[in-house]
């Protein structure tokens, strides 16, 4: 039955219209993101690969070439099962910088615009025949489906609708970091279409023509020589060529290289392609042949393209004929729409960018989308324009391998971005030209105007040209030429250093080692307005702020390591935007390098390091052995106790350790990829003066939070051995010297007081005499007179005599303590405790205060009673002093294992913190002059120490109300450490328990 | 020039064993499903594969 075009046209707009409502409600985000990012739909939109040649095409050829159709599948079904291996490299290259085409991805590589523009015209004029076959598989439909129809004003219809969808879905966002996911399911919609279709198709013939895979076998049986004809040309024909062109299809196809890589929303997704995509191929494979053998069993001996659709007609199932229309449509739909969108992305950065001035244009952006949008249209006119100009002479076969021998001819290239870093420009645009020239005399003359030539090389006989005749042969020669070409070119020419830099970026495995370059900006804001000049202010600003967004920095930002990173993202940034070479020559020319020839080898360690890390745990072997040995040095110079910074030969901070860190107070995070100068004060300063002194050693002081601080610094050279990559840095180790330098201070003060003490009890010794004597004329003075005012004068003379006897005393015991010899007898502390009190309780002169013995009286320490006693008495005595009348004292204790710990607590005025660090210097007092010698709590410290003790003051108690706690810890006094009269003693006083 | 070992061993793989495996397919009459055979089984293999490794560079 034959549809009518109105019929036709409904079906093909519906479905069309249904493909625009799938894409719609994903932009519209009533897909759920779970769905859109599935792996599956990336899966699924890869089967764009399968276009109208997969739904009619393969037919033909299964035909005609028996099992050569499988090199269709299988080729592009290899590449996606080493994808981990092949195709991941190239995806986190298009993702890193931003590289949305094949030829962004080439001329990246190449660093050449020409590269760009001369891969953009290649694929144009391959690209078009196959864009062609897919229009011309969709007017071939509709006129079988409708004999009357006008097929060229169908297929007009269909690319006006096809431009409206890329426009609509494919280009509203111009830079490849946006994703448009609609356009992915949509694709991937498509794909779903097509496989239910074909796989419908294939079902039901097999079942309603053959009776099942029984039937089948049967009628095979009944048939050999279907099989020999598919066998036959397997072996006579070109089946690895074929393999081998759809095996470079996975990247060099435009659809494919967009799909795969600048519209894919999941890396990761890429694993589940490996075998998801090859899966997809089997069962769209899988109708093929049910189709041909079908056409054999009902005579149909039309062209076998036409056979999906011409079988279903023959068995007068005209839904299953609308199924095949549907998937024939989809296909073609699909493969257009892809292709024209890289088509238009290539033709804009290499040859609409470099010749059209867009620079300081107000609008940008929009102007990019706008250009866009009219290659999209431009490019699927002239596919249009190619398809007329054909009217229908050739086979989708035909064109269709055009196209992908088109294709071939970047092979080479590709294997310099992968695998081989001495390839060079000159290399690859000689071996192209060659490459291509064959495959244009060769194959695309021949073919779409019959012309033939004959290859006619000087000194190589007839036998050795291969003949123009065979088209397979005509492919495999193109490819070998061009390849032999890169390979002789690239080794007999140099690379430029900026090619040797971005081959050392894409080269598989290959860690980058960047330079350490320069910059010619000192700060983030300072990008903005050296951008504003060839992208206007806007735009410029707009795209400092994203770039600095994806880096997490701050407009403030000025460490040249962060600002290095900044312009690498931002020239990756605008190559999504721009293309590679226009953004290249943007930064080249906006924000230079100042490069140092006389350093040619600093590194950037920093980030070397930061990408090590990132790839640490991928590293195996011998690379995994030694990033575990790094990572040990690595972590030793973290840790190390002393302050580590190692500096670049310009004064870039390259290491900056834990240590350093404590004693700066300056986070490796702020000061790493900065230079020294960049240090908050002092520490620039001190840094700065220091690596430029000659001396390698130097002691400085520096003041923190108000504190002297003593800082020792030493350097070195490093890396001034042949051997190593980094030549005439310098590492500073930094000490905090200040505990030592306060120790130093603390023994020197102690050694002044010794010698002053000594002083003071040998003037002490020398002035008891004289007193005595003096104290002892003045109590004759008292007997020998009568005269009040001399009695008066003699007792304040006996006074003040006293008072300086009290002095000496002090004075010799101070002196004596530590050198006399100790007892050390059981001494009970309630004794010892409340015998200071009934002697400080005699003088009625003083502040009355009172005092409360707390003591367990049976806690015994080991010591001497007089010398504890003497504690007590200078601890109460000082406890009273700081007390006003009606004070009170508490003494009290508790037992610890081997200790007993008495406590000495006051509610007095507390002891303030400047005193309470200089309480046990000697001289120290906070009393009236002439009321204290200041060497109490210095004798309480030696008499402690003396009994192996230890002393502790708490004070104040409370910060309103004071109060002090000195807190003594004495040994214990036990049978153990007693000795054995004194044990055997107190065993007689305790009943024993057996008694 | 570095080569990953499993492109290596595919490639020496494919050049050792695809005359053979034409001469199995060839060889094989009516049960011309072979190919999707082996086809099936190296699906079956990569799914394998993927299942237990991660993307390197992601």
């Amino acid at each position: 039955m034959d549809f009518s075009v109105t019929q036709l046209f409904a079906i093909g707009v519906g479905y069309l219209l249904l493909f625009f409502l799938v894409a719609w409600l994903t932009e519209q985000g009533l897909v759920p993101a779970r769905l859109v990012r599935h792996p599956v739909t990336y899966v699924l939109s890869l089967g764009v690969f399968a276009s109208a040649w997969a739904i009619f095409g393969a037919v033909g050829f299964a035909h005609d070439f028996g099992y050569n159709f499988l090199a269709y599948y299988l080729g592009i079904s290899g590449a996606f099962m080493l994808a981990p291996i092949l195709l991941a490299p190239i995806l986190r290259l298009t993702q890193t910088y931003q590289l949305g085409s094949l030829a962004d991805l080439l001329s990246f590589r190449y660093r050449s615009p020409v590269v760009g523009a001369v891969v953009t015209i290649t694929m144009l004029l391959g690209i078009l025949p196959l864009l062609a076959m897919q229009i011309q598989a969709v007017a071939d439909a509709v006129h079988i489906l409708n004999e009357e129809s006008s097929q060229g004003m169908l297929a007009f219809v269909f690319v006006l609708v096809v431009i409206m969808f890329a426009i609509l879905f494919g280009a509203r966002h111009i830079s490849t970091r946006e994703k448009h996911e609609g356009l992915v399911v949509a694709i991937a919609f498509e794909s779903l279409v097509k496989l239910v279709g074909f796989l419908a198709i294939g079902g039901v013939i097999l079942y309603q023509v053959f009776g099942g895979v029984g039937g089948l076998n049967q009628w095979l049986e009944s048939r050999p020589e279907q099989l020999v004809s598919l066998y036959q040309p397997l072996e006579e024909g070109p089946w690895r060529a074929l393999v081998a062109a759809f095996f470079v299809a996975s990247v060099a196809m435009p659809h494919m290289f967009h799909m795969a890589f600048t519209e894919n929303l999941n890396p990761r997704a890429l694993l589940t392609a490996s075998w998801g995509l090859p899966l997809y191929l089997f069962f769209m494979a899988m109708p093929v042949l049910i189709i041909v053998w079908a056409a054999a069993e009902l005579n149909i001996f039309s062209n076998p393209e036409h056979f999906t659709l011409l079988v279903p007609q023959a068995m007068g199932s005209d839904w299953l004929a609308i199924l095949g229309f549907a998937a024939g449509l989809s296909a073609a739909s699909g493969v257009i729409i892809v292709c024209t969108l890289s088509l238009s992305a290539m033709l804009l950065n290499h040859i609409v960018l470099p010749m059209a001035p867009f620079y300081r244009r107000s609008n940008l952006y929009s102007w990019l989308l706008w250009v866009r949008r009219l290659l999209i249209t431009a490019i699927v006119l002239v596919s249009y324009g190619f398809y007329a100009v054909m009217q229908h002479k050739h086979t989708l076969s035909e064109l269709g391998f055009l196209a992908f021998v088109a294709t071939m001819q970047f092979v080479p290239g590709l294997f310099g971005v992968l695998l081989w870093p001495k390839a060079n420009k000159d290399g690859f645009l000689a071996g192209l030209a060659a490459g291509l020239s064959v495959w244009l005399f060769g194959l695309l003359m021949p073919v779409l105007l019959g012309v033939q030539f004959k290859l006619s090389i000087p000194l190589l006989t007839e036998e050795l040209i291969p003949s123009f005749t065979d088209s397979y042969m005509v492919a495999t020669f193109a490819v070998f030429i061009n390849s032999t070409i890169f390979g002789i070119v690239s080794m007999l020419t140099e690379s430029s250093p900026a090619e040797m830099q971005a081959a050392e970026t894409c080269n598989m495995n290959n860690l980058r080692r960047p330079q350490r370059w320069e910059l010619s900006v000192s700060s983030a804001r300072e990008f903005v307005s050296r951008l504003a000049n060839p992208l206007g202010a806007d735009t410029a600003r707009r795209e400092v702020e994203l770039a600095l967004n994806d880096l997490a920095m701050s407009l403030d930002e000025t460490r040249p390591y962060a600002l290095r990173r900044l312009r690498d993202q931002l020239e990756s940034n605008l190559s999504g935007l721009l293309g590679p070479s226009i953004a290249h020559e943007v930064m080249n020319n906006s924000l230079p390098y100042i490069i140092h020839t006389d350093d040619p080898n600093s590194q950037d360690i920093h980030f070397i390091e930061s990408r090590l890390e990132e790839y640490h745990d991928k590293l195996t072997g011998l690379a995994g052995e030694l990033d575990s040995l790094r990572r040990f040095h690595r972590q030793t110079l973290q840790d190390l106790p002393v302050g580590v910074c190692s500096l670049g030969s310009d004064g870039e901070v390259l290491g900056w350790n834990s240590a350093l860190e404590a004693i700066t107070r300056v986070s490796p995070d702020q000061i790493l990829g900065s230079q020294i100068s960049h240090l908050p004060a002092p520490w620039n300063a001190v840094f700065d003066e220091f690596i430029n002194l000659d001396a390698r050693n130097q002691q400085v002081e520096v003041e923190l939070d108000g504190m002297k601080r003593w800082i020792s610094l030493h350097k070195a050279a490093i890396g001034l051995s042949k051997l190593s990559a980094i030549q005439s840095g310098q590492v500073v180790v930094v000490e905090d010297t200040t505990e030592v330098k306060m120790l130093e201070h603390h023994v020197a003060h102690n050694e002044r007081l010794a010698s002053v003490g000594r002083l003071a009890a040998g003037v002490a010794h020398e002035i008891g005499n004289p007193i005595t004597g003096i104290a002892c004329l003045a109590q004759n003075l008292r007997y020998d007179s009568d005269n009040p005012v001399i009695l008066d004068t003699a007792q304040q003379i006996l006074d003040q005599t006293q008072r300086v006897s009290r002095i000496v005393q002090s004075l010799v015991s101070f002196s004596h303590s530590g050198t006399t010899e100790m007892a050390m007898d059981p001494v009970y502390v309630q004794e010892s405790a409340q015998e200071a009190m009934d002697l400080l309780s005699l003088n009625r002169a003083t502040t009355q205060v009172t005092f409360h013995n707390q003591v367990d009286p049976d806690h015994c320490v080991k010591g001497d009673q007089q010398r504890l006693t003497q504690v007590f008495i200078n601890l109460l005595s000082n406890a009273r002093d700081a007390m006003q009348t009606g004070g009170e004292v508490w003494v009290k204790s508790h037992e610890k294992d081997h200790t007993i710990v008495v406590e000495v607590e006051d509610n007095g005025s507390g002891i303030k913190p400047e005193v309470l660090k200089r309480i046990y210097e000697p001289f120290v007092t906070t009393k009236d002059p002439g009321k204290g010698t200041g060497l109490g709590m210095s004798l309480v410290y030696s008499i402690v120490e003396e009994h192996y003790g230890q002393i502790t003051i708490q004070s104040p108690l409370d910060s309103a109300t004071g109060g002090t706690r000195v807190t003594i810890t004495l040994p214990r006094y036990s049978v153990n450490n007693g000795d054995e009269n004194q044990a055997s003693q107190e065993e007689q006083h305790e009943p024993h328990p057996d008694r | 020039m570095y080569i990953d070992r499993l492109v290596l061993i595919f490639i020496i793989g494919a050049y050792v064993l695809s005359p053979s495996l034409m001469q199995w397919w060839a060889e094989s009459g009516t049960a011309w499903w072979r190919p999707f055979i082996v086809w099936g089984l190296l699906i079956a293999v990569t799914f394998w594969i993927a299942r237990s490794r991660d993307l390197d560079g992601f």
